[in-house]
């Protein structure tokens, strides 16, 4: 659905709040120095992390590319602790009053991988189950219907992207949190861009990037797994984080994507 | 040249006639959320065909509801003991102590052959939309009921019943949202899929385990006439309602009956998805 036809700014125009969970490294770091290239005048980003560290060198990244145009926001968070989310809402949130964007923007980036040293069949205690799925599910559901509430109304575009992954769709040894989660993130999304079709909503596979999240799995202690990777990467397939950002924002500048589409870096899936 | 049928191989390979794992062969099965609906019919259908000596146990969150499954699953077959227990799976402690109960009960190493129906569960708040589920809570105990607890509950069914040496099944009981966007059933679609995948990974990991997600059809029980009344979507009430004014819902106990024929024949591929319409 071309923004153009709904009289609407680009998706990156200016006044922009794009918030990016999980922007302390790897892809959302990627993710976040280039959406900042793009944003226009009066734009907002803001950035979610556990590490206060990693948020301010990815701040001092997006800085270097865009001195003094965009604001910029760091909110150190963790994503398990559901009692926080008030405080952890309000202050991704503050100062978004009526009027204040044309865009919204968030990315859904934050993720955890769970015990890979479990198989599915060895997951005995609910509680850690419980929290895995808080991170990784419930507080990306929670986020976004804070992040429709407070940009409710049809004068600001709004736009939802899911990083969901490849095993979203193909199961994996040892993914059993990681793959359940983010299947269930992407038939979420899905139901939510049937229910809202003003909404531009995204799952994009980022494929295999070097990031400290794959180095993680590759020492799972699966040689299936191993043997996987080890594939990939003779292949030229582990893609550095800013290839595969890139090609996000590109699906999303084009804007021709079905919304609730899960789409991936390789162009494998377009489910 | 005739390429011969899986049925025959099996038969085959299994002499005169392969064995199933209900025929002659004690069976441990649990079924969860085993009170009404769709968890009653396994668990009376499965009394049908269970062989003698075996053990059928429902949980379910309504005492009174439970005894009346026990009632018609023990018409069946006075042959085989069923133990109902009560217990709430949106609440952690209630896996543990659901074994924990049954140690006390049962030993495993008095039978042949392991199954556990996973079939609590619930459709979430269906009047709100997407972005209103704000409540994490909320969502936290939606989860543990229909994901956390079904995998749990799986892990330490097969720890319990480790000792015994037994052949073990594990049904997840699936439906069309686990892959269908549904309005109105964002948590249900979500809970769903994420099912589904654990039990797919399962079945990759543990090769000796028969492992199946069963789509039973839309049922005609109170979940559906739930959704049917307070979907805050009028066209998804209104595809309810002309399913069961079309007779396109499905009698539960129908559905069971063919469950416990795909165990029977266990034919079905580990971590395959089957549906009730196939043939």
């Amino acid at each position: 659905m071309a923004s153009a036809g709904l009289g609407l700014s680009a998706v990156f125009g200016p006044a922009t709040f794009c918030a990016v969970t999980g922007g302390s490294r790897g892809l959302g770091r990627s993710i976040a120095v280039l959406l900042a290239e793009r944003l226009g005048e009066g734009s907002r980003l803001v950035l979610t992390g556990r590490s206060l560290q990693g948020l301010q060198e990815t701040k001092r990244q997006v800085e270097e590319k865009c001195p003094n145009q965009l604001e910029v926001k760091l909110v150190t968070a963790d994503m398990g602790d559901s009692t926080a989310y008030p405080a952890l809402f309000y202050d991704i949130f503050a100062d978004t009053g009526p009027g204040a964007f044309q865009n919204a923007l968030i990315i859904h980036n934050a993720a955890s991988l769970g015990d890979m040293g479990k198989k599915a069949a060895e997951h005995f205690d609910p509680e850690i189950l419980n929290k895995y799925y808080a991170t990784n599910l419930t507080s990306v559901i929670a986020l976004t219907a804070k992040f429709m509430e407070v940009f409710s109304g049809s004068n600001v575009r709004r736009t939802v992207v899911n990083i969901s992954s490849a095993v979203a769709v193909e199961p994996l040894r040892h993914h059993a949190l990681y793959s359940s989660g983010k299947a269930a993130r992407n038939m979420f999304f899905k139901v939510m861009a049937e229910e809202e079709p003003d909404v531009r909503v995204l799952s994009y596979s980022p494929g295999p990037m070097a990031t400290d999240m794959l180095q993680t799995v590759r020492s799972c202690g699966d040689k299936k797994v191993e043997d996987r990777f080890n594939a990939m990467e003779s292949k030229g397939l582990i893609l550095s984080p800013d290839a595969s950002a890139k090609h996000m924002c590109t699906l999303l500048e084009e804007d021709k994507f079905k919304s609730g589409a899960f789409l991936d870096v390789f162009g494998r899936f377009s489910l | 040249m005739d390429v011969p049928t899986l049925s025959a191989v099996k038969m085959a390979e299994g002499g005169e006639g392969w064995t199933h794992p209900f025929s002659k062969r004690k069976s441990l099965c649990v079924v969860t959320g085993g009170s009404r609906g769709f968890g009653r019919s396994v668990a009376v259908a499965l009394a049908e065909e269970v062989a003698r000596g075996s053990h059928i146990v429902v949980l379910g969150r309504n005492s009174e509801s439970l005894r009346d499954t026990e009632k018609l699953s023990k018409a069946m077959s006075p042959h085989i003991q069923i133990t109902t227990l009560f217990g709430d799976l949106s609440k952690c402690s209630v896996t543990g102590s659901i074994f924990a109960c049954l140690r006390f009960q049962v030993d495993p190493t008095d039978y042949d052959h392991a199954l556990l129906v996973n079939n609590a569960g619930s459709v979430g708040n269906v009047s709100r939309r997407t972005w209103e589920h704000g409540d994490p809570q909320e969502l936290d105990s939606y989860f543990n009921l229909n994901v956390a607890s079904a995998v749990s509950l799986t892990a330490k069914f097969l720890e319990f019943v480790r000792p015994g040496n037994l052949t073990c099944t594990i049904v997840n009981v699936t439906c069309d949202e686990a892959h269908r966007p549904m309005k109105c059933h964002s948590l249900y679609c979500a809970g769903k899929a994420a099912r589904e995948m654990m039990f797919r990974v399962m079945a990759q990991e543990e090769p000796h385990l028969r492992i199946l997600s069963y789509n039973p059809g839309p049922l005609e029980t109170e979940l559906k006439t739930t959704v049917m009344v307070e979907a805050a979507d009028a066209e998804v009430r209104e595809e309810i309602r002309r399913l069961r004014d079309d007779n396109q819902l499905i009698d539960p106990d129908v559905s069971a009956r063919k469950l416990v024929q795909l165990l029977k024949e266990d034919l079905f591929k580990s971590g395959e998805i089957v549906n009730f319409h196939e043939s």
